[in-house]
């Protein structure tokens, strides 16, 4: 069952707290979090949380596409780990 | 002949397709469709370490691909139980013949083990390239631990695979 409406998205206002003070300020720094149920706004973007997902803080720069969703579901608590070893594979990747 | 290190893996062969000598083969590569063009590849042994028939070019008579995987039938493995007995080899490719790619990407084995530097400070070897769901992450092994940095152009100035060098313009927060 989704989230009434009434009560608009979950924030967490001490990070939106934190949010304001950087944006005052016009400073970047990596924020940790542990708050992963926090939705991500339209003032996150640009900057990059730690989220703690158990084990230990995974960086998440925001982007304007990640704006309604969780900060958790960036920042997966299982990983798959595949048993490459250290073969060398045709898979590339980039800047984003 | 040339070192094990100069070949790259695009695929594993899972299982035996039919009576006739198919392979399946899990796609290993970001270029499914290089599959339909081949014309020949090497066969590789984890276990062993060492090449199918002595690092024999095999030639590749029939591929058909799927989403996930190809199905290939290559010359001189004509019975299912010659394909079961290469169950769990790797395909491999010359590296000379991967696809090229544009100057901004780079293939992920071209990236581990570079030194990464912190507007001029090093900071650490990456270790792995790791995802969480919200991008590729490279994994860097440092004196303090653990850093994870998102591969983006607000973090990352430059990736020069040629000299091993990763250049950085790091937060505040990350070290």
């Amino acid at each position: 069952m989704s989230r009434s409406l009434k009560k608009g998205p979950y924030l967490d206002f001490k990070l939106i707290e934190k949010i304001e003070k950087l944006n005052a300020q016009k400073q970047k720094k990596v924020i940790k979090t542990w708050s992963r149920s926090c939705t991500i706004t339209p003032d996150f973007v640009g900057h990059t949380f730690a989220v703690h997902n158990g084990n230990k803080f995974i960086p998440v720069y925001i982007s304007e596409n990640m704006v309604g969703h969780k900060l958790g579901e960036f920042s997966h608590t299982r990983t798959f780990r595949a048993h490459s070893g250290q073969r060398k594979e045709e898979k590339a990747g980039g800047k984003s | 002949m040339p070192e094990k290190e100069s070949y790259i893996c695009i695929g594993k062969i899972v299982k035996s397709v039919g009576l006739k000598g198919g392979l399946k083969v899990n796609l290993l590569t970001d270029f499914p469709e290089r599959f339909l063009e081949l014309k020949q590849v090497f066969l590789f042994d984890e276990t062993s370490d060492l090449f199918y028939r002595n690092r024999e070019a095999l030639r590749i008579i029939n591929c058909n691909l799927n989403k996930s995987f190809a199905v290939i039938m290559i010359e001189g493995i004509v019975n299912r139980d010659q394909a079961d007995n290469l169950r769990n080899y790797l395909v491999m490719i010359p590296e000379h013949s991967r696809i090229k790619l544009p100057e901004d990407k780079f293939y992920y084995y071209e990236v581990i083990g570079c030194d990464v530097y912190n507007r001029g400070e090093l900071i650490g070897k990456v270790d792995n390239i790791v995802n969480y769901g919200s991008g590729d992450l490279l994994s860097i092994k440092s004196s303090k631990g653990e850093i994870l940095i998102p591969i983006r152009d607000e973090f990352i100035v430059n990736i020069d695979t040629a000299g091993r060098r990763i250049d950085a313009d790091l937060i505040e927060g990350f070290c």
